[in-house]
C-alpha cells in the first residue's frame, strides 16, 4: 500500500474527513463517491426519506456536500429547485463544480465554509437541509449551535435529513484494538459524543439531537452495512474507508499516547492482513433520521 | 453473594423467549429460507435453553424428530414439562456438559442448530464443540449458528454497561492477557464453520431497532436481558469490572434512559450456515 503523508494535526475530524492521502491509487473523492453509491444501495436508492415531500420546495441546502454526489443526483431530478452545496474542502468543491458544468446543471451553487457562521443565506430561507457522514459538524462542542443554525436557515415547516454510518464490528482483533485506541484518542480530545461507549456515539444520538433542537415529527430508519465476505465490492469500499480513516489518525493516536508508533504500525499491518481473510465478517449501521422545523411553539400549524 | 435461583431461571426463560421471538420474526420462520428444511428428519438443537425453538419446530413438523440439549438442568425440566403439556412426542430434552463428547452416534442428524449462549459457551470452546457437531452430522447435513448482538445506543449508561460486559468477557477469554480485547463472537461464526470443515458457508445479517420508536420486542429484549437479568450483575462483579454497587447504580440509570421517548439503539441478528461435505 502506498501512502503519502497529508495534513497533520488540526481538528481530528478534519484530519479524518479531509485527509489528502492516496491508498492503492484511490483519491479521497473516488472513495467518497463509491461510499455514496453503496450507502445509497443500503437505503434502497432513496435520495430523501419517504415522508418528506419535495412538492413546493424551492431551496435545498446540502451541508458537507463533498464532491456533490447527492446534490447532483437531486438536481437532475428537480432542475427547478435552487440548491446550495457547502463544504470545508476547496478541492472537492472544485470537483463538484466541474461535475456540475459537465452535467449542464445550472441550479447548484457551491460555497466553501469553515463553520455555520460562514453561511450567508437569509433566515427562514431553506426548505430542506441535508447532511451525510457529518462527524465534522456534529461534535459534543458544536452540535447544539449547529442545529440552531439549521433552525435559523429553515423555513417554518422545513425539513432536515441527516444520514450517518458507523462500522462497529469486525472479526479482526487488530481492528478492535485500533478502534479502541481511536475512540480513546477522540475521548481525550473531547470529540466523542459518549466517552462510555464502544462507538463514536453520534449515530444513535442523531434523532435525540433533533428532538432536543425542537424539531418535530422526528423519525429514524436503521439499516445494516455488511462488511464481510458476502458483501462483495460494497464491503470492500467500506473497509477501504476504515483503513483510510485509521491511518489518517495515526499521528494523533501516537501523540496522545494510546499506542506507540511500533504498535500502531504492527496492528495496522495485521489489519490489512485480516481484511484479506476469505471468511471475514463484520457489520456496521446506517441511520437516516429526519425532522421538521418548528420555530415557534404552537404558532405554525405546518409543524403539527 | 447469595442469588435467588428461581429468579435466575425465570429471568433466563423470559430472555430466551423474547430473543426467540425476535429472531424468528427476522428470519420469517425458524430457519433461514436457504436451508432445505424439508430434508431434515433428525435435528439437534444445542444450547436449547427452555426449548422454545425445539418445541416450535416439533409442533410445526410433527413427523420430524428433535433433541434439545443444554447445560442448565432447570431449563430442561421446564422444556420437558412444556413438551408433556403440549402432547409432543417427537421432541426430547437431554443434559450435556461442555468440553465433553456428545452422546450420539456418528452421522445421526440432518441439522444441528446452535443458539447463542454468550455466558456459557465462550469462543475458545467452539472448535471442540463444532468438531463434535460435525461428527454427529450426516454428510450433506447442515450446521446453523444464530446469535443476537447488541450495538450502539443513545444511552450512556447502557453503553457503559455493554462495555463492562465486553471487558468481563475479555477477562474470561484472555485470562492471561489482560490487554486483549473482546471480539464479538458472532463475527467469528463463518470462520469457525469453515475451520470445522464446512462447505457453502454463508451468513445473513438482520438489523434490529431497539429504540422506542419501532420495535417493542427489541426494546424489551434490551431492557430484560441486559439490565434486569440477575446473573449479569453477578457476572460483572465476579470479574472485577466494577464494584457491585456501581454496577447496580448504572443499571438504574440505564433503565431510566431507555424509557426516554427519544431512546435509539441498534442490534444485529447473525445467522451463519455451513454444510458438511458428502
Amino acid at each position: 500500500m502506498r501512502v503519502e503523508d497529508g495534513k497533520k494535526g488540526g481538528h481530528p475530524m478534519e484530519v479524518m474527513q479531509g485527509s489528502h492521502k492516496l491508498i492503492a491509487g484511490y483519491t479521497d473523492a473516488h472513495l467518497d463517491a463509491r461510499m455514496y453509491r453503496y450507502m445509497q444501495d443500503v437505503i434502497g436508492n432513496r435520495l430523501i426519506p419517504a415522508p418528506i415531500s419535495m412538492q413546493g420546495m424551492r431551496i435545498v441546502l446540502d451541508i458537507g456536500c463533498g464532491a456533490g454526489d447527492w446534490l447532483i443526483d437531486l438536481a437532475h431530478l428537480y432542475p427547478t429547485i435552487q440548491m446550495y452545496g457547502l463544504d470545508i474542502n476547496h478541492e472537492t468543491l472544485r470537483l463538484a463544480h466541474d461535475r456540475c458544468v459537465y452535467s449542464h446543471l445550472t441550479n447548484i451553487q457551491w460555497r466553501q465554509i469553515d463553520s455555520m457562521q460562514d453561511v450567508s443565506l437569509p433566515d427562514s430561507y431553506v426548505d430542506l437541509i441535508h447532511l451525510r457522514r457529518c462527524h465534522y459538524w456534529i461534535t459534543p462542542q458544536r452540535w447544539r449551535t449547529f442545529f440552531a443554525a439549521c433552525t435559523r436557515l429553515l423555513k417554518p415547516g422545513g425539513w432536515i435529513s441527516v444520514t450517518d454510518i458507523e462500522m462497529t464490528e469486525l472479526s479482526s482483533s487488530a481492528f478492535v484494538t485500533l478502534r479502541r485506541a481511536l475512540l480513546c484518542t477522540l475521548n481525550r480530545l473531547h470529540h466523542c459524543m459518549d466517552p462510555t461507549s464502544n462507538d463514536y456515539g453520534n449515530l444513535p444520538r442523531l434523532s435525540c439531537m433533533l428532538h432536543e433542537s425542537s424539531f418535530s415529527q422526528v423519525k429514524y430508519e436503521l439499516y445494516a452495512i455488511d462488511l464481510g465476505f458476502m458483501s462483495g465490492l460494497s464491503g470492500q469500499y467500506f473497509l477501504s474507508n476504515i483503513l483510510q480513516n485509521m491511518y489518517s489518525m495515526r499521528d494523533i493516536i501516537i501523540a496522545q499516547g494510546e499506542l506507540s508508533e511500533g504498535t500502531f504500525d504492527a496492528l495496522f499491518s495485521q489489519l490489512q492482513i485480516d481484511l484479506r481473510d476469505p471468511y471475514l465478517c463484520g457489520w456496521g449501521f446506517l441511520i437516516s433520521t429526519w425532522g421538521r422545523c418548528c420555530k415557534e411553539e404552537g404558532e405554525d400549524k405546518q409543524c403539527k | 453473594m447469595q442469588v435467588d435461583l428461581d429468579a435466575i431461571t425465570m429471568a433466563q426463560v423470559a430472555g430466551i423467549r423474547i430473543r426467540h421471538y425476535l429472531i424468528s420474526k427476522e428470519l420469517k420462520g425458524l430457519l433461514p429460507a436457504v436451508l432445505p428444511c424439508e430434508q431434515f428428519q433428525r435435528v439437534l438443537n444445542v444450547a436449547c435453553g427452555n426449548g422454545v425453538w425445539a418445541l416450535d419446530f416439533a409442533r410445526l413438523y410433527p413427523k420430524k424428530h428433535v433433541i434439545g440439549i443444554d447445560t442448565r438442568e432447570r431449563l430442561l425440566q421446564m422444556a420437558r414439562e412444556d413438551a408433556r403439556v403440549s402432547g409432543l412426542k417427537n421432541v426430547r430434552f437431554e443434559h450435556f456438559r461442555l468440553n465433553t463428547t456428545l452422546s450420539y452416534s456418528d452421522h445421526r442428524f440432518d441439522l444441528v442448530q446452535t443458539e447463542q449462549s454468550t455466558t456459557t459457551i465462550f469462543p475458545y470452546m467452539w472448535p471442540g464443540l463444532l468438531c463434535e457437531q460435525m461428527r454427529v452430522l450426516k454428510p450433506g447435513g447442515w450446521l446453523h449458528m444464530i446469535a443476537f448482538e447488541f450495538g450502539p445506543t443513545s444511552s450512556p449508561a447502557v453503553n457503559r454497561f455493554m462495555q463492562m460486559m465486553r471487558e468481563a468477557y475479555a477477562r474470561v477469554i484472555h485470562a492471561e492477557e489482560s490487554s486483549k480485547m473482546y471480539i464479538t463472537a458472532a463475527t467469528l461464526y463463518a470462520g469457525m464453520l469453515h475451520k470445522a470443515g464446512c462447505q457453502h458457508v454463508e451468513y445473513q445479517l438482520y438489523p434490529m431497532d431497539l429504540g422506542n420508536q419501532h420495535n417493542t420486542a427489541g426494546h424489551d429484549h434490551l431492557k430484560h436481558t441486559i439490565l434486569t437479568h440477575p446473573t449479569v450483575i453477578t457476572f460483572l462483579a465476579m470479574h472485577n469490572v466494577a464494584p457491585e454497587e456501581e454496577i447496580k447504580d448504572l443499571r438504574c440509570a440505564a433503565l431510566n434512559e431507555i424509557e426516554r421517548m427519544d431512546f435509539c439503539g441498534a442490534g444485529m441478528v447473525i445467522s451463519a450456515i455451513g454444510q458438511k461435505p458428502y
